[in-house]
C-alpha cells in the first residue's frame, strides 16, 4: 500500500502524535481523580506511550483509511471542546 | 499469538525496518548511553575513588544547621536540603524558590559541604540549584552519560522531545516486532549456524530481538513517559488541570501546605526527627528537606530509599515546630493513590534500581542485548542490499557508529582522568575528548572503505582503552583496591573488573573477526588462483 498517497503516512504520523496530546490533556478533566486527587494529572501522562501506540498502530493497520479519519475526529472534537469548556467557562 | 494478514503482516516489516533506518542511530545512541547510565552512581564513586564512609545524617546535623543558618541571607531558610556530598560529607543547600524568565522557578541559594565530625565548612558555593550541581567536577563523566541518554545534549525542551520521539520508535519496533512474528515462542530458540549468511544474521536478531521484548517494551514506555512529562506533559497538564499555574500543581502533587505562619518559633532538633524516622523505617534517611526554618509553619520531609526488597522509597513528613509525625507520604499527592503507586513503579523499572546491584546488572545486560538488537538489525538490512553502493558506505558508518560510540565513550573517560592530572576541569575535557574522538571516527569513514578493517581498528582502540582507565585512574590518585574496599568503596573494584572484562571480550571479538577476514581472503585468492590456472590450461 501507498501510505503517502492515501494520506495513512499523516494520520499515523503528525496527527496521531497530535491526537495524542490532546488526548492526555482532555483525560485530566474527565478521569477519575481518585482518593487523593492526582490520578487525573498523573495517569494520562503515564499513559501517554501507550495511547500513541493505539492511534498510531489503529492508523497504519486498519484497511479503511476513511473510518480512521473519521474516528480520529470524533476523538479530537470531543477532546478539544472539552478543553475550550475549561477554559472559557470561568471566563 | 496475534495473527495479522499477510498485507498486515508485510507493511510491519516495511515499519519495523525504515523506522529503524531513519531513527536507529540516534535510538543506539540513547539506549548505549542509556545502558552505561544505570551504572551511573557507580561510575561517579569509581572516578572519585576516594569517599567518607558512613551517611552523614546519623551525625549532629542540628548543631551544624544552627551555626550556618544565622550566616545566610534570611530569604534562603524557605528551604534547607540535607544531604550528603560526593565525597561523602553532609552537603547542606539553604535556598530560596524564585521565578526565571520564562515563568519556571528554580532554586537558588547557597551551598555548604561540611566535615560533619569537625564540623569544618569544606566549601561554600552560591548559585541556581543546577548551576552548583553541574559545576561539581567530580560528576563530569558520569553526568555527561547521563545527559548523553536523556536529552543528546541539545536544549531544553528539544533534547527531551527528540529523545521522547526515540522512546516511541523504540516502543514501535518493540509492538511491530512483536506483531509480525507468527512464531514468537518457536523463534526463541531458533539459531541455524549452518544457513545462509542471511538467514543467520536474521536467527540472532530474531532471538535478541524476542528475548529483550518485554524489556525493550518497558524501557520504551517508561522512558518517553519521562522524557515527555520533562519536555511539556507537566506544564501542559497544570495548564489544563490548574489553570496554568505551576505553583497549584505543586501543592497539590507535591503536598505543600498552603497555611503561612510568618511567626518565628523555632524548628525542633533535626536530629530527634532523625532518629524518629530511623526508629520507624529501620535505617536513617538519606535526605532531608526542611521548608520556612524558624517558622511557625516549618515542615520536615525527610527521603529514605527503598529497600532492596522494596521498589517504593520511604517519605516521612514532620511538623517542623512541635517535631510531631504527620503521615507517611506517597510519592506525589498527600494522600495514597492509584497515580502514585504507578508512578513509584516507573522509576525503579526504567532506572533498574530496585534490587541494588544485581538489578542493576541484569539492566546492563538486557541493554547490551538491546544494543546489540538495533545493531543485527542494521546488519541484516544491509546484508540484502549489499550490492548496491550506498549501503555498502551505510555498513561502514554503521561499524563506525555502532563500536565507535564506545570508543567515544571510553576516551570520554580517558578525558577525564587527564583533567584531573593536568589540573583541568573536568567538565570541559570530558564533552572535548568525546566530540574530538567521535568526529575523528566519523571522518576515518570517508578514508577508510573497508567496513572490517575499520571494525578490526574499533575493536582494538575499545580493548586498550578498556584496559587503560584503570591504570589511568590509578596514576592520577586513585585507591588500589584493598584500599578502595578498607574505604567501603567496593565500587572502585568492580568498576575495573568490568572493564578489564570488556576489554577482553573486544579481544576475543577482535580475534574472531581477523579470522574470519584472513579465510575470507583466503578463499578468494584461491577461488582467483584456480580461475587464472584454468585459464592458462
Amino acid at each position: 500500500m501507498n501510505i503517502f498517497a492515501s494520506g495513512r503516512f499523516w494520520l499515523a504520523g503528525p496527527v496521531a502524535f497530535f491526537l495524542s496530546i490532546i488526548v492526555m490533556l482532555g483525560m485530566a478533566l474527565w478521569f477519575p481523580k481518585g482518593h487523593a486527587g492526582i490520578d487525573n494529572i498523573v495517569l494520562p501522562m503515564i499513559l501517554f506511550p501507550l495511547i500513541w501506540a493505539v492511534f498510531f498502530f489503529y492508523a497504519y493497520l486498519d484497511r479503511n483509511i476513511k473510518r480512521v479519519a473519521l474516528l480520529f475526529l470524533t476523538v479530537a472534537v470531543i477532546h478539544i471542546s472539552l478543553l475550550v469548556l475549561q477554559f472559557t467557562a470561568g471566563k | 499469538m496475534i495473527k495479522l494478514g499477510q498485507r498486515e503482516t508485510k507493511s510491519l516489516v516495511v515499519l519495523h525496518g525504515w523506522s529503524a533506518i531513519f531513527l536507529g542511530f540516534l535510538l543506539y545512541a540513547v539506549v548505549a548511553t542509556g545502558t552505561v547510565a544505570v551504572l551511573e552512581e557507580e561510575i561517579h564513586h569509581w572516578t572519585l575513588g576516594k569517599i567518607k564512609p558512613g551517611n552523614p545524617l546519623t551525625g549532629d546535623v542540628d548543631k551544624i544547621i544552627q551555626i550556618l543558618s544565622p550566616q545566610v541571607d534570611p530569604e534562603f531558610l524557605e528551604e534547607i536540603g540535607v544531604g550528603h556530598s560526593p565525597h561523602g560529607h553532609l552537603q547542606l543547600f539553604f535556598h530560596t524558590h524564585r521565578k526565571k524568565d520564562n515563568g519556571q522557578i528554580e532554586d537558588y541559594g547557597v551551598q555548604y559541604e561540611v566535615d560533619i565530625d569537625s564540623g569544618e565548612v569544606l566549601t561554600e558555593r552560591t548559585g541556581t540549584a543546577r548551576d552548583i550541581f553541574q559545576s561539581e567536577q567530580s560528576r563530569a563523566l558520569s553526568r555527561f552519560l547521563v545527559e548523553t541518554h536523556v536529552q543528546l545534549h541539545l536544549p531544553n525542551p528539544w533534547g527531551l522531545l527528540l529523545t521522547g520521539i526515540l522512546g516511541l520508535a523504540m516502543l514501535l519496533a518493540a509492538v511491530s516486532g512483536f506483531l509480525m512474528h507468527r512464531h514468537l515462542f518457536k523463534d526463541i530458540f531458533v539459531l541455524r549456524r549452518d544457513r545462509k549468511n542471511i538467514t543467520v544474521k536474521r536467527d540472532l536478531h530474531t532471538v535478541a530481538g524476542t528475548w529483550s521484548l518485554p524489556f525493550a517494551f518497558i524501557l520504551a514506555f517508561t522512558g518517553s513517559f519521562f522524557s515527555f512529562a520533562g519536555s511539556f506533559g507537566i506544564p501542559a497538564m497544570a495548564m489544563v488541570a490548574f489553570g496554568g499555574d505551576q505553583e497549584a500543581l505543586i501543592r497539590t502533587v507535591i503536598g505543600v501546605p498552603e497555611t503561612e505562619s510568618d511567626e518565628k518559633i523555632a524548628t525542633v532538633n533535626i536530629n530527634t526527627i532523625l532518629a524518629d524516622a530511623n526508629a520507624r523505617a529501620g535505617q536513617y534517611p538519606e535526605f532531608a528537606s526542611i521548608t520556612h526554618y524558624g517558622r511557625g509553619d516549618a515542615k520536615i520531609l525527610l527521603f529514605i530509599p527503598a529497600a532492596e526488597t522494596k521498589l517504593e522509597p520511604i517519605q516521612y513528613e514532620y511538623n517542623g515546630t512541635s517535631g510531631d509525625f504527620i503521615r507517611q507520604k506517597p510519592q506525589i499527592g498527600i494522600e495514597p493513590s492509584i497515580g502514585s503507586n504507578v508512578f513509584s513503579l516507573i522509576g525503579p523499572l526504567h532506572f533498574g534500581n530496585f534490587g541494588g546491584l544485581l538489578s542493576k546488572a541484569v539492566w546492563v545486560g538486557l541493554g547490551f542485548a538491546s544494543c546489540y538488537v538495533i545493531l543485527t538489525g542494521f546488519s541484516l538490512w544491509i546484508a540484502r542490499r549489499k550490492e548496491e553502493k550506498i549501503w555498502q558506505t551505510f555498513e561502514r558508518f554503521t561499524t563506525i557508529f555502532g563500536i565507535g560510540l564506545p570508543v567515544a565513550m571510553l576516551a570520554a573517560g580517558v578525558g577525564y582522568f587527564f583533567a584531573i592530572s593536568l589540573s583541568l576541569k573536568p567538565t570541559s575535557m570530558v564533552p572535548w575528548s568525546f566530540s574530538v574522538v567521535s568526529v575523528l571516527l566519523i571522518l576515518s569513514g570517508f578514508v577508510v572503505k573497508n567496513a572490517r578493517i575499520i571494525k578490526l581498528s574499533l575493536l582494538a582502540m575499545n580493548a586498550i582503552l578498556c584496559f587503560s582507565l584503570p591504570v589511568l585512574r590509578l596514576l592520577t590518585g586513585g585507591p588500589f583496591w584493598f584500599s578502595a574496599i578498607e574505604n567501603q568503596n567496593g565500587i572502585v573494584m568492580m568498576m575495573d573488573l568490568l572493564l578489564l572484562t570488556l576489554g577482553v571480550f573486544c579481544i576475543h571479538q577482535f580475534i574472531n573477526t581477523a579470522r574470519s577476514y584472513t579465510n575470507a581472503v583466503c578463499e578468494n585468492y584461491i577461488s582467483s588462483d584456480n580461475a587464472s590456472s584454468e585459464r592458462t590450461a
